[in-house]
């Protein structure tokens, strides 16, 4: 039994490892894995994702963003090119963890934690993104599209002998965004509810995170955000209501989602709405 | 003066800053053995059989151990001298543990990764036994605490207190308004940053020795050497550099395991709890709901006032019978109540024991009781300052419980200040605001102790001796908690001495070299420790001067120390304190030394007024503290720096006992949910307020250079400043502590 560490600086290299039998287990920032022990294990393959070049890009691709899955949350925080072209994605990255976390860990590694309070995952799917993933030699080097919505519905993220290698996130026109997150303290905190607001004025894509397993798309609150926010808070209130229905903090939850809501409302101003 | 009043940074400050200082957990010890400690997943059962075959197979692990094979010798973990009598009902591995986290096993390996891998190896069965998770429910469970044999029941009450005096039912019946309410504060965790660890040694003389940050070397010695059945003489215990205690470190828990392990295996062994354990398995501060219901004049003059505090000590007494008296003590030293009733009941539950905490059960009392002030106020629509100078302690007041002078005791001048620096009035009158965001101030007064005079044992020794390089020695049981403590103790004898608080070689607690003495604790740090610093620095200036006056041929009377010399009073010859070194050696003259013991023979209160600014969120029910004042009276500011910083860390704590913090054991289950970092919320920087800090330095008579303790009492009105600030944007009379955003909008109603 012995435990290997390998550092892959080619994507032919990680196809290779991404084959191995156990799984080889993947680190990229390892804020999640490394406070984790019990995760790593005794035998086996650890990938160190931090050599591959193309992880760490940041570009315009296909019309849209792309961000790779080792990207750090304090670089996209700051990226003046994610500013522009996914601004609620900057916004979430900048009330993420705290200083330290936030220049360690990754995009890729927020999404394949799955956690229910990750806080880029709203935002993600609020953008409508696409998960770029690549799958071990013997698919052809073959690279795999979804949403990132229905990545998230998968378990485990991002599924056998896969690494995520980036997401796409598609240009809209003048984007307006918001992000707003309530956690016990300021930072660091675990989100107990996020909301991530994003789309051209008056066709914004509104989803709630913590509320459940995955992101949710809260369609008719979204309509009314849509409409100009009037009935917006109602609207989330109930939507909470509906998430977690039974759970002790639903009702502190139902309440504290206006809050959230108004949050919102004031940072996407009112150019955004109609 | 020259040293004492000066912000002298901390004489180790550049060496942890740099990280050359060796914590315990940081030193190499050659053919260092580990253990690692299983513990109970059930908060009561019975251990009916353990199987270690699994985790002996493996070479590395030398040893598998528990109650069957330990001794079982009962202890008390609180106890701190000799002889001393306390009730005992603590093993290093129950047969029955209770509490989830209880001391089950411990492993002993070649290294730490395979004694925690032998762990999972390990199988127990278990009977679970009905747990009692609630204070309520062990209320119920009364009966003798130790049966006839000495075995302890588990029963309750461990302690029960009753004090009357005067005629309460006469103050209260005369009274214009009688206000009751039911304040309680959570169970929190000191939360320091060097977690629990304990070396131990065999030595050559056949005794162990104990290397642990610890809070006083001679409680350490007693408490392990009753755990293993020895002697104390054969227990050596010396005391490492601690990163953070608040408490937490004042009662051995590794200790007497690895002792035991180290004269078993005659191997040095280490023991060390990572976070989640040190939050389950060492010590808290106890949880109290306590009743108030006072009667007040038409002026706000306290007529009459009774006290009723139920205290939750967890799984073990440790010092949890000395609660309901400290509470009390504090609780009356505050006011001048003509008439008082108080019962102060402490019960054991199945949850994990409790012990000292910065405080040490005053800022349970003082929450209650500030907060329950504010109420009244806002209900006779008085002014809580008003109402708090109305019936504030002055200076030489007798506190009613052990009948002792409360000395200088500055705590009007604290509110009166405070109010007028804080802008009270203004603030107060100023809108709370009916939307959003509600703004509201509020403020709590404190009285505390210092140290633990009338009790037992409040004595100290200290050498101070001049060394050949012409610096001084200082050889006593000290025990710097991270605060600084021994910085302040050199900056008092280089005053006394004419030298600089960097000349003083210190030489911390050993229980070899070092007199007996309590520890640091009970803010009795620098009152105790500090002024028998100074008479023994007296004494070794007269030695000094003694001898230099034969060096250099004048009377002592002629000669002072000062600017690092004897010299002449008018002038003339000096000698730098090397060069008398060097002098009485060439004339074969032993160095001057000085041995003293110091007791104290008072206990005077040491005061304090906080004042804070808050905003809450209506709509989220989060709370931000956003401005904050302190107000100290400490009679001299030794290190006016260490004093902020003390105020600083106090209000810290506070704001996260206010707002925060709770261990929250569930009430079925038994399970701690704040069991780590993530999970149990501290206040961290980003919470906190600007800190605003005045002194008050009007001179304690018995304190050195007029001296009073801050340590304890710079936490202890923080959470009631804050609820109170909550309450008043709210127009809310919350009481359940912490205030989490739930109960914050419970409070506000539906909405
Ligand atoms: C103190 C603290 C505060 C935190 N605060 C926040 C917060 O505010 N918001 C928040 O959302 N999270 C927070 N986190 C959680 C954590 O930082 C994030 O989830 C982070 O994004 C994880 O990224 P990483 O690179 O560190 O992941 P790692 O720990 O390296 O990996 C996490 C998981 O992802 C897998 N993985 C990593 N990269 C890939 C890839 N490219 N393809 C496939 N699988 C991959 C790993 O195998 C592992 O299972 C916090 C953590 C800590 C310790």
């Amino acid at each position: 039994m012995t435990l290997a560490l390998v550092s892959p600086s080619a994507r032919r290299d990680l196809e290779v490892v991404l084959g191995a039998d156990p799984a080889p287990v993947l680190i990229a920032g390892g804020t999640d894995l490394l406070i984790a022990p019990a995760r790593l294990p005794a035998a086996g393959i650890i990938v160190d994702l931090s050599r591959l070049a193309e992880l760490s890009v940041i570009d315009e691709r296909e019309g849209g963003l792309f961000v790779g899955a080792a990207v750090t949350v304090a670089r996209l925080a700051r990226e003046p090119l994610v500013h522009r072209l996914a601004p609620v994605l900057a916004l979430a990255a900048d009330d993420f963890g705290s200083v330290q976390i936030r220049n360690r860990a990754t995009i890729g590694g927020n999404i394949a934690n799955a956690a229910a309070a990750a806080d880029l995952a709203p935002a993600l799917v609020a953008a409508g993104a696409e998960a770029v993933l690549w799958t071990a030699a013997g698919g052809g080097g073959a690279e795999e599209r979804l949403a990132v919505a229905a990545l998230l519905a998968r378990r485990p993220v991002p599924g056998r002998g896969r690494a995520i290698a980036g997401f796409l996130l598609p240009r809209v026109a003048a984007p307006r965004a918001a992000f707003v997150k309530l956690g016990r303290r300021q930072e660091p905190a675990i989100a107990r509810l996020t909301l991530a607001a994003t789309g051209p004025a008056g066709a914004l894509a509104l989803v709630a995170g913590a509320i459940g397993p995955a992101p949710q798309r809260l369609a008719a609150a979204e309509a009314a955000l849509n409409a100009g926010g009037a009935g917006l808070l109602a609207a989330l209130a109930a939507a909470v209501g509906e998430a977690i229905p039974g759970r002790a903090s639903a009702a502190y939850k139902a309440r504290a989602i206006r809050g959230l809501g108004a949050d919102l409302l004031e940072r996407l101003g009112t150019e955004a709405l109609p | 003066m020259t040293a004492v009043g000066q912000r002298h940074p901390m004489l180790d400050g550049a060496l942890k800053a740099t990280g050359a200082l060796a914590y315990a957990a940081d030193l190499a010890i050659d053919g260092l053995v580990h253990g690692a400690v299983l513990t109970s997943p059930h908060a009561h059962a019975r251990v009916l059989d353990l199987d270690a075959r699994a985790a002996l197979a493996d070479p590395a692990v030398l040893g598998v151990f528990w109650h069957a094979n330990m001794p079982a010798h009962r202890y008390n973990s609180a106890v701190w001298f000799e002889g001393q009598v306390a009730p005992e009902d603590e093993t290093m591995f129950p047969a029955t543990p209770r509490h989830i986290g209880d001391r089950v096993a411990v492993v002993v390996a070649t290294s730490m990764a395979a004694a925690e891998a032998a762990l999972d190896r390990i199988a127990v069965r278990y009977e679970e036994l009905p747990p009692c998770l609630t204070p309520e429910e062990a209320d119920r469970a009364r009966g003798p605490v130790f049966a006839e044999d000495g075995t302890p029941t588990f029963l309750n009450p461990i302690d029960e207190l009753d004090f009357l005096r005067g005629d309460p039912d006469a103050g209260l019946a005369r009274a214009a308004a009688v206000v009751e309410t039911w304040v309680t504060t959570p169970k929190t965790h000191h939360c320091a940053v060097e977690p629990h660890v304990a070396i131990a040694l065999p030595e050559a003389d056949g005794r162990i020795r104990v290397l642990s940050p610890n809070q006083s070397v001679h409680a350490t010695q007693v408490v392990v050497a009753r755990a293993l059945g020895l002697p104390a003489r054969d227990i050596h215990v010396v005391k490492t550099p601690i990163g953070g205690s608040f408490g937490g470190k004042a009662e051995p828990i590794l200790e007497p395991i690895a002792a035991e392990l180290a004269r078993r295996l005659a191997r040095p062994v280490r023991l060390a709890y990572d976070r989640r354990r040190t939050f389950t398995s060492t010590r808290m501060r106890a949880s109290a709901r306590v009743r108030i219901r006072t009667g007040f004049d038409a002026g706000g003059r306290i007529l009459a006032r009774e006290t009723e505090t139920l205290i939750d000590i967890g799984a073990y007494i440790t010092g949890g019978n000395w609660l309901p008296g400290s509470m009390l003590q504090r609780h009356v030293r505050l006011y001048a109540i003509p008439a008082e009733r108080y019962r102060g009941r402490a019960v054991y539950t199945n949850t994990p024991p409790t012990g000292a905490f910065r405080g040490y059960g005053s800022p349970q009392i003082n929450a209650a009781g500030e907060i329950h002030l504010d109420i009244a106020a806002a209900r006779m629509g008085h002014d809580p300052v008003a109402l708090r100078l109305a019936n504030a302690v002055g200076p030489g007041a007798i506190e009613p419980y052990s009948g002792l002078d409360v000395g200088n005791a500055r705590l009007r001048e604290c509110i009166a200040e405070g109010a007028a620096a804080f802008g009270w009035a203004a603030r107060r009158a100023a809108p709370t605001g009916p939307g959003r965001l509600r703004r509201g101030v509020g403020m709590a007064a404190a009285a505390h102790i210092n140290g633990c005079y009338p009790g037992s044992d409040e004595a100290t020794t200290m050498t101070l001796a001049l060394r050949p390089d012409g610096r001084v020695r200082m050889v006593s049981a000290l025990h710097d908690l991270g605060c600084g403590s021994n910085t302040t103790l050199a900056q008092i004898a280089a005053e006394v001495l004419g030298v600089t608080p960097a000349s003083l070689e210190i030489v911390e607690a050993d229980t070899d070299l070092c007199g007996y003495d309590l520890g640091t604790r009970a803010s009795r740090m620098t009152y105790a420790q500090g002024e028998a610093t100074r008479r023994t620095a007296l004494a070794l200036g007269e030695a000094m001067r003694t001898a230099a006056g034969l060096v250099l041929n004048r009377g002592a009377g002629d000669l002072v120390c000062e600017g690092g010399a004897v010299r002449d009073r008018d002038g003339g010859a000096r000698l730098g304190f090397a060069e008398l070194a060097r002098e009485l050696g060439r004339a074969a003259i032993a160095l001057p030394a000085a041995t003293l013991t110091h007791t104290a023979t008072a206990n005077p209160s040491s005061h304090a007024a906080h004042f804070a600014a808050v905003t809450v969120d209506a709509l989220t029910g989060r709370v931000r503290v956003t401005d904050y004042l302190a107000v100290h009276d400490i009679g001299r500011a030794i290190n006016p720096m260490l004093v902020e910083g003390q105020i600083h860390g106090g209000v810290q704590i506070g704001i996260g006992m206010a707002l925060f913090e709770d261990v929250a054991n569930d009430p079925v289950s038994g399970r701690m949910e704040g069991r780590s970092l993530a999970r149990y919320i501290l206040a961290n920087s980003l919470e906190m307020p600007p800190v605003a800090v005045r002194l008050i330095e009007a001179g304690e008579p018995t304190g050195p250079f007029g001296a009073k303790a801050v340590g304890e009492i710079a936490t202890i009105p923080v959470a009631a400043a804050v609820v109170n600030a909550v309450n008043h944007a709210l127009g809310s009379e919350l009481t359940h502590l912490p205030l989490v955003p739930e109960r914050v909008l419970a409070a506000l109603g539906e909405g």
